[in-house]
């Protein structure tokens, strides 16, 4: 098993699940930190045929999650705190985007905890609806029923 | 813009700083940690080609047996590492050495938890540790002494006795410090395989392998799984498997479109078959905390029919009919039980044991009772229960400590509680019966706040492994018959098949997260938000077959 392949290639997606898990770029390194953490430790006992890596990794990435949601008291990202979401990136190329991403964390957090995890799933960390569901305990057929449902929603309430 | 590209337009890459901190950060973890990085040899193309040579079920059999978990490569490396360096004297706070302990004469050595284990945690040393416990009191047969029983578990081939054997594993359920790990809770991820011959599954550390032999079998992937869901089945499980097909030739009007609208609400269900087939679970394999893979051995004809199933992938429905606990030496038990003729020697009844202070009373099974069962006097006596042995940390090392019900609140202490009281569950001889396995109608509940309480009826009365708590998520699947070409009906399957049966899935989503308010012997009740109250109700009454899959279990800890 190539670790180092592992790492560039899935280092990015686990950021960017924890980005749109929490909305906040300190906290997701955080979490991705951990969870590579936990990962690294633990990489002797995976074995490479047994199971792809990335479900293996995005299984503990939740736990990782699941445990900081726990820990904090805190709902997955409340309305309150990502109202207060800001960011030193200032850039003004970023600016723009960057204040549609907070926009659609405020919509992320009306949506019950699954659906945030979701939308993290599918589009942070850029899964399959058949990884999602292996995951998730999901069937594929309702992972890509909620999803459609969702993306529907969170873009006409966007639109209007 | 396309939906993919409007919500992963967020996306960005991680800080180059950050990038760089975390690799210097896990290259410092091997320096303080040396990793033994020997990948695990290939085991499953080793035994496939064993496999393939064997033909006979008793050599493979044999091989199977000759497979059993040996130490891997890995933990053979650390083994020759441990020697060359002298391994520093644990801290105080460290894990207990894993060395085995020596147990005195007719104790075991038994793996339990150091401290809560929530399902789906990796297993790791520290959160295990070797303990004894009394073999006496752990037999399937009655003691002179029944003051302190073993409970769940009757026999040590479900308990671990080395650390090594649990570490790397993942719980499917919830572990109270100082229980055991059980095997059957246990599982270790895996990938499935398949080969022309069959299948490959991996359980309790036995690999397995499930040809398609005369009888026929199938491996049914279970993340459709509904009332038997997680961890529900079990080895020896006779199942049901259900299908639902929709006839929409037998549908006029708007109704094709409008499934949903109350006036077609009795065409839908006439227009519904249901198909079931039956089987026995033989091996249970685990991919992921939420993919499982099952093995059952059915009827050649019926093996065909789920293949046909399971190759479109339809959605289905999987429902325990006998469950393993007696499925040898069953004490058959109806509701009815005929008195004792004179002949039979009838053991006195104990009304009620007197307790000593430290003892609880407790309501135990004098025997197996099968779910669905009502309770009479011949089924059921008091015994005491130790105080100590149940609670908490104080008393890890104990020889014989209760597991899984830390506390008294769901026991019964009088028998007359449970009298003509009837069972959702099966009950082993000597364990208690809980209060929230008891179907009686009395027990008050509550449904929360703004919700509103809907009674699901259950396609089979008694097994199923929904409890209190539970969140579960209420659907109608079924497959539009018309919508797939004669020439898929039939197996082999085209490749192009797939597709048309998946299309011709429809699941309708009634209730996306309901809350279980209370288990009955043959229905759930639901706590329901008003809005999902109208489509679930009119499917109940419109007698359409629902699917009710688990969400996510009540943890055991909050119970």
């Amino acid at each position: 098993m190539d670790w180092d392949h592992v790492y560039r290639a899935q280092m990015p997606r686990v950021y960017n699940f924890f980005r749109y898990r929490t909305g906040d770029d300190l906290v997701a390194q955080d979490l991705t930190a951990i969870t590579f953490e936990r990962a690294w430790r633990s990489r002797e006992r995976y074995c490479q045929e047994l199971g792809r890596v990335e479900s293996w990794l995005f299984a503990i990435a939740r736990n990782v999650a699941k445990d900081y949601f726990q820990q904090y008291s805190r709902q997955p990202l409340s309305i309150e705190v990502a109202a207060e979401i800001t960011t030193p990136d200032t850039l003004a190329e970023d600016t723009y985007l960057q204040q549609e991403f907070e926009q659609l964390q405020k919509r992320l957090a009306e949506l019950p905890a699954r659906d945030q995890e979701l939308i993290a799933l599918k589009y942070g960390a850029d899964l399959t609806n058949r990884a999602i569901a292996q995951l998730t305990g999901l069937s594929e057929t309702n992972v890509s029923t909620l999803l459609y449902r969702l993306i529907r929603k969170l873009r006409s309430e966007w639109e209007a | 813009m396309n939906d993919d590209d409007f919500f992963k337009r967020f996306r960005k890459a991680p800080p180059a700083q950050f990038e760089q901190a975390l690799s210097r950060r896990l290259q410092q973890i091997d320096e303080e940690q040396p990793v033994v990085t020997a990948i695990t040899p290939p085991r499953y193309p080793y035994l496939i080609r064993l496999a393939a040579g064997l033909a006979l079920v008793l050599a493979l059999g044999l091989l199977l047996w000759g497979l059993r978990p040996m130490p891997d490569q890995s933990i053979h490396v650390q083994v020759q590492v441990a020697t060359e360096t002298p391994t520093p004297t644990p801290l105080p706070t460290e894990p207990v050495p894993v060395a085995g302990i020596p147990c005195p004469e007719n104790f075991r050595t038994v793996v339990i938890a150091r401290r809560n284990i929530r399902a789906g945690e990796l297993l790791t040393e520290d959160m295990v540790q070797l303990t004894c416990w009394s073999e006496t009191d752990n037999e399937d047969r009655q003691s002179d002494n029944p003051s302190v029983r073993f409970v769940g578990f009757g026999q040590y081939k479900y308990l671990f006795d080395s650390i090594e054997s649990v570490v790397g594993l993942h719980m499917m359920t919830d572990v109270r410090q100082w229980s055991p790990i059980n095997k059957q809770h246990a599982f270790r991820i895996i990938s499935e395989t398949e080969t022309d011959d069959g299948f490959i599954v991996e359980t309790e550390h036995v690999m397995s392998y499930s040809s398609n032999s005369e009888r026929g079998q199938q491996i049914v992937p279970s993340y459709l799984l509904s009332e038997a869901a997680f961890y529900g089945l079990h080895l020896g499980d006779q199942i049901s498997i259900a299908f639902n097909y929709l006839d929409l030739d037998a549908i006029e009007g708007d109704c094709r479109e409008r499934y949903l609208a109350e006036e077609c609400g009795q065409l839908l269900a006439q227009a519904i078959t249901q198909e079931t087939m039956t089987g026995e679970v033989i091996h249970i394999g685990q991919i992921s905390m939420a993919s499982q893979y099952i093995s059952i051995v059915t009827t050649e004809a019926e093996a065909e029919r789920l293949e046909l199933a399971f190759t479109a992938r339809l959605p289905f429905t999987i429902t325990v009919i006998q469950p393993r606990l007696f499925a040898n030496n069953a004490t058959q038990i109806n509701a009815a039980t005929p008195t004792p003729a004179p002949t039979v020697e009838v053991t006195p009844e104990v009304v009620k044991p007197a307790c000593s202070e430290d003892f609880h009373p407790v309501v135990i099974a004098k025997k197996n009772i099968r779910a669905g069962a009502t309770i009479t006097e011949d089924m059921v006596q008091l015994t005491c229960w130790s105080k100590a042995d149940n609670e908490g940390p104080e008393n890890p090392g104990d020889a014989v400590t209760l597991i899984g019900f830390d506390q008294y609140a769901v026991l019964f202490t009088s028998i007359d509680e449970v009298l003509n009281a009837r069972l959702i569950t099966n009950t082993r001889q000597w364990s208690p019966l809980l209060k929230t396995h008891i179907s009686q109608e009395s027990f008050s509940f509550s449904v929360g706040t703004g919700r509103e309480a809907v009674d699901v009826p259950l396609p089979f009365p008694a097994f199923h492994t929904l409890l209190k708590g539970d969140a579960v998520q209420v659907t109608l699947a079924y497959v539009v018959t018309s919508q797939i070409e004669a020439a898929c009906m039939t197996l082999p399957l085209a490749e192009e098949c797939a597709e048309q049966f998946e299309s011709a899935i429809h699941e309708e989503v009634l209730v996306s997260s309901a809350q279980v308010a209370y288990v009955w012997g043959s229905s759930l009740t639901l706590s329901v938000l008003p809005d999902e109250v109208e489509h679930l109700e009119w499917a109940i009454e419109s007698g359409l077959p629902l699917t009710v899959t688990l969400i996510e279990p009540a943890s055991d800890f909050s119970r």
